[in-house]
This record gives C-alpha cells, structure tokens and sequence, in this order.
C-alpha cells in the first residue's frame, strides 16, 4: 500500500479496480453500482497524482515488474493474499468473486494498464490511417509505435447490474480489494510504458508500406517479450463507467429482466461462504472451482477435462474454470452471461435448462450450447457448439455447413438486446461477445466485394446474391425501379431457369419477394425481362445479377446513425473506399481510407483524422456523436475492418504485451481481400453444388441436361475407410461436381419439403459432433439425441450432405478401400466395354470425364487399352422386336428394343436377412428430351440399412442423338450424383424405331 | 448502366425564346441588354445543331411570352434513364413553364416523377449527371430538400450536394465533357466545387480546366451512339477556352455562339432536355 504514493501505483489501482469491478458488475449486482461510483471518483483524484509523476512510475514500475511474469506460482500467491487481505471484501462478496477475478486474471483476459496520464475513464481507440493510394503524402513518414489500449469488453456485462445492497459497504471493499490486486500485477507483468499523449492510436498501413509494416512489427516483437498480454483493465474501467453513465437509463430497464435469477444466485453464494473460501484456493490451483453445490463425480470428471482444455485455448483457462463452475454464482463475466443466458432461455423456452438448482446442474453437465444461425437461403443451421469456443468455430462450422471456401467475405451478426448487430469476432470467446444467450447468429456477407466477377466459386456469388436479394427487399440497398424489375428477373431466371409458355403462366413472379415495395407492375416488368434472359443459367444470372447490383450507390455500404458537430443527423456509411457521410440519403461528405489518418473513438463520440488536402497544412480532426458508446465502437470496428480487408495486403499483427499500451487491442483477425483473392485463386475442387433453396423451382430441370439411363445403385457401403478419412474434405466438398461445368443444379422442391426441420437439425448437429472428434465426452453424446455410432456417422457424412435434402440417411457397410476401388474398376470395365461394343473409343473424352469424379474419392482408374470385359458380371443381352412405335405421317414403323443388363457382383445382396422397408420415396423430373424417374428406397438389413436408388432415365430423341453417348454421361452422373454408392445394375432398353418400308 | 450508353440520346426537348425575354428574364442586372432577334437566330442555330449534326429527333414546344424564362428548358425536368424528375424551380414566375413540357415528355413515355413537396426547390441546370452518380450544387435556386427527391428518384445513383456559390448553378461553371471528363472553369468557386466533387466521388474522373466558366459548360453527345461531339462555345465567344477544347483527341468539336441568352444565364445545356428513349412506335 505504501508504494501506492507513486502514481503509477495509483494506475494499477485503478485498473484493478476497474476490473474488480467488472467482475462485480457481472455477478453480484448489488455491490456494483456504488463500485462505479466509487471508481470513478478515484479515477478523477488519482488523475491529478498520476499527471505528474509520469517518469518516475516508469521507472519504479519497471523494476518492480520485470522479476516475475504472470505464472501459475503468482495465481496462487494472488489469490492468498486476497484471501487474507480482502476481508473487508469478503464480508461483502462471495469468495467466488475474489476467486475467480484472480484465477482469471492473468490468463484468460490480459490486462493492459493504463497509462497514468490517461486514467481519463474514457474508452478511447484510435486507429492511425496510413496508407497510400494516390494522394498518400506520406508514404515515407516513420511509422509510430503503437499503443494500445484494450476496449472489447466481453459484451456489456455491465448492463446487468444492479442495485440492491448498501453501497457504502461495495465501495470500501472494493478500494481494498482493489489494492490488493494492485499488488498482484505488479508481481505479475512486465511492463514497458510508451507514452503517446492522451490518445491511444494505431496506424493501418496502405498498399505500398507493407514493407515498413512488417519492419514494426519486428520490431515490436522485439521490444515486447511478454506472452500473456494482459488486458482487459481499462476496458472495464471505462466501458463500465461509461455504460453506468451513458446508459443509466438502459441499465436499469435491463436488469429488471435479470432480477430474480440474480437474487436467487446472491443468496446461494452467501449460504455457503466456507466451502467457497475453500474452493477458492482449489480453483486456484487446478483452475477448476467447484463449488460446495457441485456433485463430487461431476467434480472428478470436470478435472479430468480441464486440463485438454487447457492446451486447446491459450487464455481460456480460467474461462474453462468459469464454465466448470458456470452454474454456481461466479460470476466472472462468462459466468454471468451464462447466467443471463440461463435467465434468456428460460424467457424464451428455447432451451432445456430450467432456472435454479436443476437448471445449474442440467447446463453444468452439458459443455456445449447450442447455437442456431440462419442462413442466407432462409433455413437455419444448428449445432452445438463447445462453451468457451472462439468465435471462428462456430464460423468455420457454418462454413463447412454452407460449404463455402471463400468464406473471407462473410461473418456471423448477432443482434443484442437493442437490436443493434455485433460481428462475432472470430478471435474471441463467443461467449465473451454475446450477453442474452440464445446463441442467435445470422450468416451474413460482411465485405462485399467489390468486383463479384472476380470470386472463383459460383456459390460465393450465389451467396452474395441471397444477401443481395435480402438487403434490396429490405430496401437496405435502394434501387430505382427499372433496377429492381432487372435484378428481380434475374432472380426469376435463376431460381426458375428458362421462360417457357406452357410452364409460366399467370403472375408466378408473386411467389418471390423481389422488392421492398412490390407491386404488380413491377412483377410484370421483371416476367417482361425474364424472358429475355433465356439461355442463362443460374449461374449466369447470379452474375448479371451481381455486376447490375454492384453498381448500385449503396452497395456494401454499411450505415451507421449519427450527429455531426452541430447535432445534424446523418448517416455515417463504411464502405469498401472509406467512409461516407450521409444526410437524409444524400451524400455530404466522403472520406477516402488514403485521406483517413486515424480513427478513433472516445465515448460516443467517433473521431477521424483526416490527412491534409494540397491546400491545407494542418490535420483536422473531424467527430461525429453517435447514440451511444457501443455504436461508437461499433462503428470504429467495422471502419477498422474494412480498412484492413479492402486496403491492406496482410492484417495488422495484433499488438501484444505491452502492459501500459493503451487503446484496442482490436484488430482485424480475417484476411484482407488480396489474401482472400490469393486464397480463392487456389481452390481446386469441382464446382460445389448450389442448391437453390428457395425451392420454388418448377420440377423441369431446365438448363440442365438429363441422360438416358437405368440403373441401380445401392449403397454398399462403399470406400468406407476412405470416407472416413476424407471427412473433412467431404464434408467441404460434399455434393456434386458436375460433370461439364455446368454447377447449378436445381433440386427438385419436394424434397427439401418434405425433410422436417427436426431432419435437418439432426442432421447438422451429427455433423458438429462428427467433425468435433476429440471433444467425445461423456456427456455430449448424450446430449445429442439418436446419434448413432460415431464411425457410421462419419461414414455417411459425405452423402449426407448431398442427400440430406431428400431425407435419406445412407449409412454404408465397412467396407474396404480397395473393395471399393474394385467394384468401381469392374464397373468402369463394363462401361468401357460397352463403349468398345458400340463406339469407337474416346480415351480423352473418358479421362476427362473421370477425372472431374467425385472429391476425395479415388477416382476409377480407366486405361482404354485394358483388359477385356471379365466376368463376374452378369450380362444379360435381349433384343425383342416390340410394337410398333408412333408415326409421325402413317408410315409404318418397327421398334426395336434392346435391353442390357449388367449387374454388377453384390456382397451383401444375398444375405437373405429380411428387409425391412425404412422409407421409399419417387420423384420425377422431366426436361425437353428426357425424363428421369429416381425411386429411392430405404431398408434395414441386418443392422444396416441399405438405400437404393433406381433411376429410370428416359431419352426420347431422333436418330442423330448418340445414346450411347448419352448412357456413358448418364452412368457418370451417376456416380457422380451418389458418390459413394456403387452402381450395381444397369439395365438399358433400347427402342428404335426402324422404318418399315426398309 | 451508365458508362457506355452515357452521352447516348435520342431526343432533345427545346423551346423557342419567347419575346418577352429581353425584358423580363431573370438575369443580373448588370448584364447588357439582350439583342432578341440575336438570340432567337442562336437558339436557332443551336436547335439546327442538335437536328442536323447531332441527330436528334427534337422537339421544339412553342414559345409562350407569360414565361420569359421558358427557354431554358433544361431546368425544368431531370432525365435519367427512362425517368424524369419534373422539377421545382425556385422562381415563381417559372412554375408555370412545366405545363407546357409534360406533355411532351409523356408522349416520350418516361415515367413522370414530380416533385410535391412545397419546400422543395430544384433546377436542372444545378444537377450534373456524370453518368455514375449525380452531383447537386446547392443554390438559391436549389435546396437540400429538392436534392434528396432526385436522390429518392434516381435511387440507384449517389447524389451528392456541392454547397452553394451564390446564385450560379452549378453547371453554369462546369459539365460532363464525355464519359469520365469533367469540363470546369478555373474560377476560384469552379475549382472548389471541383475539390468537393472530387472528394465526394467514389470515381475518378478527368478533367479539363478551361480558362472561362462559361465555356466549361458544353454538350457532349454520341452521336448514333458512337463517336464524341461536343457542342461549344465558339472561339468568337471565348476564344481561349476553345483552345483547351481543342486538346481532345478524337472528338468533334461543334462550336456555337450563345453570347445573347448568355446574358441571361443562359447556357448551352440550358436550353435542351436531352433524352435517350427508344420508342417502337
């Protein structure tokens, strides 16, 4: 305490304050408003102190750090010392709180000290531009160090306070605690102080000062040494100041929602002081903290998780420790906004845990929650997703889920309470960003990108397309009216395909919602340029779509409200270019991301440095007043990022381990879109299928050419192993690559009606599990409801995506990698054999077409010059003269029908088991010249269930059509439609009509 | 949408110059008188332009003494694409002058916006459409109020505001001199509004400073939708800025004299409405 004269001390103390109070703020509402006030009072003395003895604290401060960096041995030592020390406290506060602010401290949340000449209780970020498009002027200026100050709270915690419990007494034992901890950081860091005047700022470097970027970053890294950045103190500090202060109102409307659960957690933490004094030094040391209400097994097996855990997430440590003790009242800042989630669920029945004991004891048990995230074609996507995840996981599971690799121009939102929509920052704990816990998302385009023609995957742009669809009916992105009818034609076109008399009659443009306004006139318009686009495949006319909507002023443009200096409103638009300011819809002002020098924000208010012009000599600083803190730091975000996406050649690294560094620790974690483009230039895989699930897909598969063929697959279960190793990959790349670059692929809409949402969640949550190997606990699997064997599961992953729309659960025999690859070589062999029977050969034509086969599959390998047909097949050759055909003017005419059967050697077909019937189902397609009949059955045999799939195709064409050609496309589509089903028997019939004057 | 097909017109809307302007326009009162019949001969030659070089079906709406300003039709109504935005001009005593063209741009069958809020006020000749985005120069003739209906209107554009300059429109100091050229004159107010548009552009745009402010306002035309012509002020009315003009590659320049109805704010672009429209008729 003595050492507190120094100023510098006084910042520690203030941060732990700060912190402390964070904590507090979460958990035990009642001490937490008088902490604020208390905090901020200090702040305000201490302030006068600090401002003068800047030097010497560095000093001091030094010396005393360097000894010991934040370890295990100090979490101990900190978390005694509190226990002794904070008794003031302890009257007050459950030891839990003391407990879990240390086990956390140095571990999951970082701690940035704050610099003494800038205690100010301001959350302000800064962000310096530098960068040099065509009027950078100073290309060549020393880059600055940077400083920054860490401002992500995890969510508004604070916000969930409340009032209840004399303040006079939160107050003292918060100073004492506080100084106590002051203690604890000292121990525990190394610091080293740059000071930067009041603000805390960073540069984004432009294009061409890569070099110099990446020279600061070096170093950086050498002069800072200190692994786990610590963090988190002024973020408390301020954004819990400022909530109290900015938001009062808000806070206290909010917490009445929150007020039963709260009171209910108080009382349990007061019963049980002693058990949780003892748990405190235990949760200490093995970062689990049980407390007295957990049941010694649950105990046991937490313990044995934790410390796999622990090595999976860096700083999750004590995070995992809260989550362990989620249910009990610690309340950490994660502990509460479970807590609150409990509180949210409950109100909104969306979830199984129940409030009070039983629900603590339910949601202690399972370690996953469960997330949904609507989806841009308008289903949603659930799963279950590991608490302390970050937040890239929940994405890349969408991803793998939307199938989309070029997956950098999109990103999770998610709504808080007021409606406004957070990105999920992919490097942070979900949990940390999210305050009511439905774990809602919504998978949204967040760059847009400014030339959609040049994305590689046709499914990014249909994507693009869905959010562009969204964002015009919503009216987020105005159009005039001859805009709107274009872009909903094209949305005509790609969802219906071809304009055709007989199909389209009457007003079928109602069916979509293709305007925010829609009127008749409009829908007749749109059918009126329909028609014009005749020929265009869907991809096609997503990307007409695309290049008509890019041009659109408000394209990507994100809009965020606000005053300018004299309390105007206006919008403030981020966009690809840099910032445009909006007056009632017309544009004001622009700033260009080369003219930005630094961005920051203070409160609410968001401030934008702005590079001298040519006539001008001085650097202005323009502010805008946004409604609230949070919507200033929102929008410093999304400005940061799209700085970082759309004019940067690499992300900024994130600045670490500077304890006095002030300012976010925020920083664009994506990659920027020239990483993006790089990356998307090297994808190589078939084109994924589109699924065009607005599913008001007429049943003609317009566009897409269906080949004659009969044949029988059954799912053999083949290449199990080979599945299984593919996983990932299949799962990427389920569906189907098809065959000539054609990619888009209607489904016919029956099925995906027909698949109940409780199929497809099922689904989606089997493939979370599947693709979450090594978290197989215990109790995750019961969790997850019917979920049969991992290894089957896992087996049926690749189909299952392809197939899930039609409901069909295939789940394949062990079989053999090389069974597999025999049983496609014999039927390779019998298609080339026939091939030789009737055509001459195309040894091109062939390795092309086999080489586009199925992803991740060993592709049957085919030499033209083989050996000739063998025979376990069973070949079946008929030829019947039948009835005589049409005719076209009275000619008589003779059919000739000829029908060859293969059949393929069955393994399992013979086991005389009987079969039981799961599910059958048919569906018809037709087009111009073909019609395909798919007959699909599902049957258990003796314990496996086995799916087969009959498809009749039928091609009605003249003589000039090559049907042999044709069975060779229809066999490979096949295969290629059904990977990992083996085509067991191919029956063709052929009727020729032969003249009967001949 | 815009780039390729910019300069691309069909029909040009003009009226002749009623008598009554050399004595009742609105014009700065320091200006010479205007010489009527001089006028009314330039007007002619320009409409003979349009018709004759340019190719233009025009449309010539008789003239009507009770609007000495009705020549300038320019100010009356904003086309873009198929739409035109009837405006609001701040003088009362133009309010009347749009009877007269409506018909007309009916028969040409654009959609018909019109503007009814009272408190708007817009003029043709303060929106320049550069074929990507609208700017809007805020007058005395101009307010935000009539900006953000061309901006409702024409939703696909930006529209951007380039805060006043006194009385001058804004294309009386500037126009588009071909796709992605900027005509502006040098004056210290031509090149500020210059800065501001440059700033409030997302495009890059040339641009070509002409030493007279008058001059920069000129009529780029593609005449059958190919080859660029420009409609400028002869060298008799400014002889040094047809010079700059003269730097332009692969244009035709088409030099008229306005000296008259410039006496009257009166521009080249002032007195047309241009509208590209294919009518299958």
């Amino acid at each position: 305490m003595e050492k507190c004269v120094n100023g510098y001390f006084f910042a520690y103390f203030i941060c732990y304050l700060a912190y402390f109070l964070f904590f507090v703020l979460l958990s035990d509402a009642s001490c937490v408003f008088q902490l604020a006030t208390m905090t901020s009072e200090i702040t305000e003395k201490d302030k006068v102190i600090q401002d003068g003895s800047n030097a010497e604290g560095t000093v001091v401060k030094d010396a005393d750090t360097s000894e010991s960096k934040a370890s295990p041995g100090t979490l101990t030592e900190t978390g005694r010392s509190t226990g002794t020390t904070g008794r003031g406290l302890s009257r007050l506060l459950p030891s839990w709180m003391r407990r879990s602010k240390h086990s956390s401290k140095p571990e999951t949340v970082p701690l940035t000290k704050e610099q003494p000449g800038s205690t100010e209780d301001v959350a302000e970020d800064a962000v310096l531009l530098k960068t040099d498009g065509p009027d950078d002027v100073s290309a060549g200026e020393k880059a600055e160090k940077e400083k920054c100050a860490r401002v992500d709270l995890p969510g508004a915690a604070p916000v969930k306070s409340k009032v209840e419990e004399p303040p006079t007494m939160g107050g003292e034992g918060s100073e004492q605690d506080s100084k106590d901890t002051e203690k604890t950081a000292s121990h525990s860091s190394e610091t080293r102080i740059q000071k930067r005047g009041s603000w805390r700022e960073y540069k984004l470097w432009g294009r061409k000062t890569k070099e110099k970027d990446k020279e600061k970053n070096e170093d950086k890294e050498e002069t800072t040494e200190e692994k786990p950045a610590l963090e988190a103190k002024m973020d408390v500090q301020e954004v819990g100041k400022e909530e109290k202060r900015a938001q009062g109102l808000d806070l206290r409307k909010l917490i009445d929602d929150d007020l039963i659960e709260i009171i209910d957690d108080v009382s349990d933490s007061e019963e049980k002081p002693g058990e949780q004094e003892r748990d405190e030094d235990k949760g200490i040391k093995d970062q689990v903290n049980p407390t007295g209400e957990k049941e010694a097994s649950e105990h046991a097996k937490e313990e044995t998780e934790q410390p796999a855990e622990k090595e999976q997430a860096g700083d999750a440590t004590s995070g995992q420790g809260v989550e362990a003790r989620e249910p009990t009242p610690a309340e950490t800042p994660k502990g509460k906004q479970d807590e609150g989630s409990t509180a949210e669920q409950k109100k909104e029945g969306k979830e199984k845990q129940m409030p009070g004991r039983v629900a603590r004891s339910v949601s202690r048990r399972s370690r996953h929650v469960s997330c949904k995230v609507a989806l841009l074609d308008g289903t949603s996507f659930e799963c279950l997703l590991e608490k302390n995840a970050c937040g890239q996981a929940l994405f890349d599971l969408v991803c793998q889920h939307v199938n989309i690799l070029e997956k950098d121009y999109f990103g999770l939102l998610h709504k808080d309470e007021a409606g406004h929509k957070n990105w999920l920052d992919p490097a942070k704990e979900v949990k940390k960003q999210l305050l009511n816990p439905p774990w809602l998302f919504s998978f949204n385009v967040k760059f847009y990108p400014l030339d959609p023609a040049q994305l590689t995957e046709n499914l990014t742009r249909y994507l693009l397309c869905l959010q562009l669809r969204d964002d015009v009916t919503r009216g987020r992105l105005p159009c005039s009216f001859v805009t709107l009818a274009l872009l909903a034609s094209y949305t005509l076109q790609a969802e219906l395909g071809d304009w055709s008399p007989q199909e389209f009659e009457g007003n079928y443009a109602t069916a979509f919602r293709l305007a925010p306004n829609q009127t008749h006139e409009l829908e007749e318009r749109a059918m009126e340029l329909h028609r014009t686009h005749r020929g265009q495949k869907p991809a096609e006319a997503d990307f007409h779509f695309l290049e008509n909507a890019k041009k659109l002023s408000m394209y990507g443009v994100d809009l965020h409200h606000a005053k300018d200096s004299e309390g105007t409103d206006i919008m403030l638009g981020v966009c690809a270019n840099g910032l445009l300011v909006y007056r009632d819809r017309l544009r004001i002002n622009r700033f260009a991301w080369p003219k930005i020098l630094k961005i920051s924000y203070r409160r609410s208010h968001f401030y934008i440095k702005i590079r001298p012009g040519e006539f001008e000599h001085v650097e202005s600083t323009i502010g805008f007043k946004l409604p609230s803190h949070r919507a200033a730091k929102r929008l410093w975000k999304v400005c940061v990022e799209h700085h970082t996406f759309f004019r940067m050649v690499e992300p900024e690294k994130i600045p670490r381990g500077r304890l006095l560094s002030l300012g976010s620790r925020f920083r664009f974690s994506g990659r920027t879109q020239a990483q993006t483009r790089e990356a998307s230039a090297r994808i190589d895989r078939p084109a994924p299928l589109v699924r065009r699930a607005s599913a008001r897909v007429q049943p003609s598969m317009a566009g897409s050419t269906v080949r004659t063929y009969t044949a029988m697959s059954s799912d053999g279960g083949a290449a199990t192993a080979s599945r299984a190793f593919n996983t990932a990959r299949a799962a990427q790349a389920p569906a189907m690559p098809t065959s000539d670059g054609e990619d888009d692929v209607f489904l016919t809409p029956p099925l995906p009606r027909r698949s109940g949402p409780g199929e497809g969640k099922a689904t989606s949550e089997d493939q979370t599990d599947s693709s979450k190997t090594d978290s197989s606990s215990s109790d995750s699997e019961s969790g997850a409801e019917h979920e049969p064997p991992r290894v089957q599961m896992r087996n049926i992953e690749g189909e299952n995506i392809y197939i899930r729309h039609s409901k069909l659960m295939l789940e394949g025999l062990d079989k053999t990698d090389e069974d597999m690859a025999r049983r496609k070589d014999s039927l390779s062999q019998l298609k080339r054999s026939f091939m030789e029977d009737t055509l001459p050969p195309r040894p091109n034509e062939w390795d092309k077409r086999l080489s586009v086969g199925s992803p991740g599959r060993p592709s049957p390998r085919i030499s033209m010059h083989g050996s000739p047909l063998q025979s376990p097949l069973n070949f079946s050759f008929r030829e019947a003269p039948e009835g005589a055909g049409q005719s076209g003017n009275g000619e008589a005419m003779t059919t000739e029908a000829l029908t060859v059967t293969y059949q393929a050697p069955q393994a399992d077909s013979e086991d005389g088991e009987p079969d039981v019937l799961m599910s059958a189902q048919t569906i018809t397609s037709e087009s111009v010249s073909s019609t395909t009949t798919t007959h699909i059955t599902k049957t258990v045999k003796g314990g496996f269930s086995e799916t087969r799939i009959q498809k009749k195709i039928v091609i009605s064409g003249d003589s000039d059509t090559d049907h042999d050609q044709a069975l060779v496309q229809a066999l490979h589509e096949a295969t290629v439609q059904h990977p990992g089903m083996a085509i067991t028997r191919v029956v063709v019939h052929k009727e020729t009509d032969v003249p009967a004057s001949d | 949408m815009a780039g390729a097909c910019f300069g691309r017109y069909t029909h040009a809307v003009v009226r002749a110059v009623p008598g009554s302007l050399q004595d009742h326009a609105i014009r700065d009162p320091a200006s010479s008188p205007v010489d009527l019949a001089k006028a009314q001969r330039q007007h002619g030659v320009y409409v003979g332009i349009l018709r004759q070089k340019l190719g233009l079906q025009v449309i010539e709406v008789p003239a009507d003494d009770s609007f000495p300003d009705s020549v300038f039709v320019e100010d009356l109504a904003v086309v873009c694409g198929d739409t035109v935005l009837v405006t609001r001009p701040s003088a009362l005593s133009r309010r009347g002058e749009v009877s007269a063209i409506l018909p007309v741009l009916e028969e040409l069958k654009l959609r018909i916006v019109e503007m009814k809020d009272e408190t708007a006020m817009l003029e043709g000749g303060d929106v320049l459409f550069t074929g990507r985005e609208f700017f809007v120069g805020l007058s005395q003739r101009t307010n935000q109020r009539g900006a953000e209906i061309l901006a409702d209107t024409f939703k696909d554009f930006a529209v951007s505001t380039v805060p006043g300059n006194g009385s001058l429109h804004l294309k009386s100091f500037c126009s588009m001199g071909g796709p992605d050229l900027l005509v502006i004159g040098s004056s210290e107010h031509a090149q500020k509004a210059l800065r501001t548009m440059q700033q409030l552009t997302d495009h890059h745009y040339d641009k070509l400073t002409v030493p007279d402010d008058c001059a920069a306002n000129c009529l780029f035309v593609r005449p059958g939708g190919k080859g660029h012509a420009l409609v400028l002020r002869s060298a008799e009315d400014y002889p040094e800025s047809i010079k700059a003009f003269e730097k332009l590659k692969d244009y035709t320049l088409i030099p008229t004299s306005m000296s008259e109805l410039n006496k009257v704010n009166g521009m080249l672009t002032c007195c047309s409405i241009l509208v590209n429209r294919k009518l299958d008729v």
